[in-house]
C-alpha cells in the first residue's frame, strides 16, 4: 500500500486521474477493507476541513469530520449522534458518509432530506452546501441505542422526506411527500413503502424493515427535534 | 514510493522515525516505538481497544495510516501514567474491578480521559456515549462506567 497525502485539491485530482489509488478521508469506511496492494490518497491535509455559515446558508468542507459539524450546526446534533460511536466521528468525515454503503450513511440520508448541493473538483467532492432548515425531523431505528447500523433511517425538514437502511442507496419518498402536503401524517407513513426496496442484512431482514417503516416514518414525523 | 521519515510527538517527546508506506499509527507505536498499551483488536475500528489521542482527540490508531499525520501531537495510555503511580483514572479502574482480562482496558482509559478534558463532571449517560465504541468482553460495562464516574468525582 502506497500512502499518497496530497497538500490541495488539485494534486489530489491529479493523483486520482493518474490512477494512484482510491480516495480517502477519515479512513474509517473504505480504507480497513483494502488489500495491500491497493493504495491511498489522504485528503485529510487538502485543505477541505472546515464550516461556514452565512445568514441561514452552511458551506461544509468535504474533509470536515462528523464532531466538527456537530459541534458547528445545533440542529444536526442529535442526528449525528446517531452515527457510530464519537471516536469514529472524531474521523469519519462529511464527504466520505456521501459514499458510505447502506445501511451506514444517516448524514448522507439527511443531506438528501436537506436538498444539499455537492461541489466538486474533477471528481473529489470539496463542499457541501445546505440551508439550515424551520423543522428538523429524524429518527433512526437501530438494534440498540447507540453505536450501530440503520435499521430504517428518516430525515425530514416537515416537506421533503429522505430514508435510509430501506433501499441499495438514500432515497427520496415522494409520494409520501406528497401526502405530507396535504397534511396526511398517517398516509405519508404508509406511502413511504413505495420508495422502499429493503434488503437482508445482520441488522435486519428485508421484510423486518418494510413492515417497521410506516411507523418510523410517523413517529420521525410527529416529534420535532 | 520509499518508505518515510515521520515526525510525530508521542507523549511529549519528538519522535523521528522510518516507517513502510501503509504502517498505520497504531503500528508504529507499538512495533516502531515499543509504546504497547494500545492494542490491535479488530483492526477496522469497531472495538476500541487501539483508541489514543491525535491533536488531542480520541480516535483508533488502527485506522490512522501515520503518513497522514506527520506533524502531529499523540497521546496514549502511557503517557496518562504518572512517573510515580497511577492516574485517577487507573486508579479508579483499578479500585473498582473495572478491568478484568485488560485487553479493553488502555482504549476504555484513553476514551474516558479525551471524555474528561471537555467534560469534568459527565452524567452517566455521557459516559455510556463516550465508550460506545469500546468494546469489553468481561465485565458488562456496568463497572467501567461506575469507575469513570468515580474517577470524575475524585478530579472535580
Amino acid at each position: 500500500m502506497l500512502v499518497h497525502v496530497p497538500t490541495s485539491v488539485d494534486e489530489a485530482v491529479a493523483l486520482l486521474d493518474e490512477g494512484k489509488g482510491v480516495l480517502v478521508a477519515g479512513c474509517t469506511g473504505l480504507y480497513p477493507h483494502l488489500g495491500p496492494d491497493q493504495s491511498i490518497i489522504s485528503l485529510r491535509n487538502a485543505g477541505l476541513s472546515g464550516v461556514e455559515t452565512d445568514g441561514d446558508t452552511v458551506r461544509v468542507g468535504a474533509t470536515t469530520t462528523l464532531t466538527q459539524l456537530a459541534r458547528e450546526v445545533p440542529f444536526l446534533r442529535e442526528s449525528i449522534a446517531s452515527i457510530a460511536s464519537p471516536t469514529i466521528r472524531n474521523m469519519a468525515t462529511v464527504g466520505g458518509n456521501l459514499f458510505a454503503p447502506q445501511p451506514h450513511g444517516d448524514l448522507a440520508v439527511c443531506l438528501l432530506a436537506l436538498d444539499a448541493q455537492i461541489d466538486k473538483t474533477g471528481d473529489v467532492v470539496t463542499s457541501i452546501t445546505f440551508k439550515v432548515p424551520e423543522h428538523w425531523y429524524y429518527t433512526k431505528a437501530m438494534r440498540r441505542k447507540q453505536n450501530s447500523a440503520s435499521i430504517v433511517t428518516v430525515a425530514s425538514d416537515g416537506v421533503r422526506i429522505a430514508l435510509g437502511g430501506v433501499a441499495p442507496g438514500p432515497v427520496r419518498a415522494l409520494a409520501a411527500e406528497a401526502k405530507l402536503a396535504e397534511g396526511d401524517i398517517d398516509g405519508a407513513a404508509e406511502a413511504a413503502l413505495e420508495a422502499a426496496d429493503p434488503f437482508d442484512d445482520a441488522y435486519a431482514s428485508a421484510w423486518y424493515r418494510r413492515r417497521v417503516l410506516p411507523v418510523h416514518v410517523r413517529r420521525a414525523l410527529t416529534n420535532a427535534v | 514510493m520509499p518508505s518515510s521519515v515521520i515526525e510525530i510527538t508521542v507523549n511529549g517527546s519528538e519522535e523521528e522515525f522510518i516507517a513502510k508506506p501503509g504502517t498505520t499509527l497504531l503500528g508504529a507505536l507499538r512495533d516502531t516505538l515499543g509504546l504497547t498499551a494500545a492494542k490491535r483488536g479488530c483492526g477496522v475500528g469497531t472495538c476500541g481497544t487501539c483508541t489514543c489521542h491525535v491533536d488531542g482527540e480520541a480516535v483508533m490508531s488502527c485506522l490512522v495510516p501515520v503518513e497522514t499525520i506527520n506533524g502531529a501531537t499523540v497521546r496514549t495510555l502511557e503517557g496518562t501514567t504518572p512517573a510515580d503511580g497511577l492516574s485517577p483514572l487507573q486508579q479508579a479502574f483499578l479500585d473498582n474491578f473495572a478491568t478484568q482480562c485488560g485487553f479493553c482496558t488502555p482504549g476504555m482509559i484513553m476514551a474516558a480521559e479525551a471524555l474528561l478534558a471537555v467534560n469534568p463532571a459527565p452524567t452517566r449517560e455521557d459516559v455510556v456515549t463516550a465508550i460506545s465504541g469500546n468494546v469489553c468482553r468481561c465485565t458488562g460495562y456496568e463497572s467501567i462506567i461506575e469507575a469513570i464516574l468515580i474517577a470524575a468525582e475524585a478530579t472535580s
